[in-house]
């Protein structure tokens, strides 16, 4: 009984998610997740994001893996409030970020004569700003909390041998983290390829020759064809995505713990 | 000039603290801290290395390193289990920490030539736990630190280390959970110091 009570919240919650998951994939059916494959429009689509979600997972590893290692080892003065700072994107509503990022390149921002002639609008790398913005502290919160449970004393030895932080990071560290930062950096892929609210904003529609003309990101289409052609229309797109992003997580589970 | 030099020296870890205690430690000599399971040897040695909080003097080689980073200090700390990163070879491991002579050197001594080109979670424990006192004892630090030295070693490859150890010039702490003849000072906790035991 006392099992039962403490087992059930959690059966609740797998059923929350695992429910809708389950219904859309038998909404869609096998032929129509294939048929949405097949659509060239939902494949550059698809193409699009996907190459942009791979730059803003690559940028996250680049730059979150040393930032989650200084902030793990408090080797930043005030790496407290840094930490909340990275983290904030997680509570900014996305639409309120897609407004931010734009408005920093636009005529009324007092960046304008250093940022001015960039233009993030319907560009890739307006998208990939977007992607990196809400990505990145998903990133650097796995990131940290993977180095916090790393062994501090073996770091202690090699500090008392000389080796400077900096130095047992990249030589030693890193290479002990590979497996983490391939499965962090899937999950905050996956997290870049499911978001909507900035992207709808920043990269409605982007063209860059010749790979993309006027290609929507993969959730912008989706919405785009549920608001346009009503809900039968988005749920092949919908499922087809969610395949692709539930292969990510499968990706990321089979990645060694190090 | 003393080697280490501890006055009025504290160290706190998790709501324990050590302390006071004023030693010297030349070179040549080593000191062995002893006593029970949770007496506070680790803990001395890590406030040493500024990896505990400490207040207090500590000073290496006439230098008083307490404000410096870790690395900075000169003072190379060998904990009681082995912690040498599974991932690298002990060859790797001596290029970025070591005197790579000396250290190959001293693997030869031990007959533990072979394991240069393994990576360390390849070895035993007590291979590893004693790859990285060799280590340490090859780098270019001014002071050694060692925690349980002889825990996780064969009788033999204990006493062949003890022996080493003794022709070591740079001062040296030890800790150890009993007493051990033939140290040069001893530091009995809970805290009481001795001359020549």
């Amino acid at each position: 009984m006392r099992d039962l009570s403490i087992k059930t919240p959690l059966y609740a919650l797998a059923a929350v998610v695992a429910v809708p998951i389950a219904v859309l994939f038998y909404s869609a059916g096998p032929v129509g997740i294939a048929s949405s494959f097949e659509d060239p429009q939902f494949i550059s689509s698809l193409g699009l994001t996907m190459l942009g979600a791979s730059i803003a997972a690559a940028l996250n590893a680049a730059l979150g893996t040393p930032a989650a290692y200084a902030l793990a080892r408090g080797l930043i003065r005030g790496e407290g409030a840094l930490y909340d700072l990275l983290l904030s994107p997680v509570s900014i509503p996305h639409t309120v970020v897609g407004i931010m990022l734009l408005i920093m390149f636009s005529p009324a921002s007092p960046l304008h004569y250093l940022l001015g002639s960039l233009n993030p609008l319907d560009t890739l790398w307006g998208m990939i700003l977007a992607m990196f913005y809400v990505s990145a502290p998903i990133y650097v919160m796995s990131m940290r909390e993977h180095f916090e449970r790393s062994d501090l004393e073996m770091e202690r030895f090699l500090g008392s041998l000389g080796m400077s932080p900096s130095s047992i990071f990249y030589s030693v560290i890193l290479r002990g983290s590979l497996g983490s930062i391939a499965r962090i950096s899937l999950l905050s892929m996956g997290r870049a390829i499911s978001e909507f609210g900035s992207i709808v904003i920043l990269a409605y529609s982007v063209s860059m020759a010749p790979l993309f003309y006027y290609v929507k990101p993969a959730t912008v289409l989706i919405w785009y064809k549920y608001d346009v052609y009503g809900l039968s229309a988005a749920v092949g797109y919908a499922s087809a995505l969610l395949v692709v992003t539930l292969i990510l997580s499968l990706l990321a589970y089979l990645a060694s713990e190090d | 000039m003393s080697g280490i030099v501890l006055r009025n020296f504290r160290a706190k870890r998790g709501g324990f603290a050590v302390g006071p205690i004023d030693l010297e430690v030349d070179y040549g000599e080593r000191a062995l801290i002893y006593g029970p399971n949770g007496s506070g040897k680790t803990t001395i040695l890590l406030g040493i290395i500024g990896a505990a909080d400490a207040d207090g003097g500590v000073s290496v080689a006439g230098q008083e390193i307490s404000s410096l980073p870790i690395h900075e200090r000169g003072v190379s700390y060998v904990p009681a289990h082995p912690v040498l990163p599974g991932w690298i070879t002990v060859n790797e491991m001596l290029r970025m920490t070591g005197r790579r002579e000396t250290a190959v050197d001293l693997l030869e001594r031990f007959n533990l030539g072979w394991a240069r080109n393994r990576p360390t979670n390849a070895l035993s424990t007590g291979e590893r736990k004693l790859v990285q006192i060799l280590v340490a004892l090859s780098s270019d630090t001014k002071a050694l630190l060692l925690d349980e030295p002889f825990s996780n070693l064969s009788r033999s490859w204990a006493s062949r280390l003890e022996e080493l150890l003794r022709s070591e010039p740079r001062p040296m702490m030890l800790t150890h959970h009993e007493w051990i003849p033939k140290f040069d000072k001893y530091l009995r906790l809970p805290l009481t110091v001795q001359e020549d035991g």
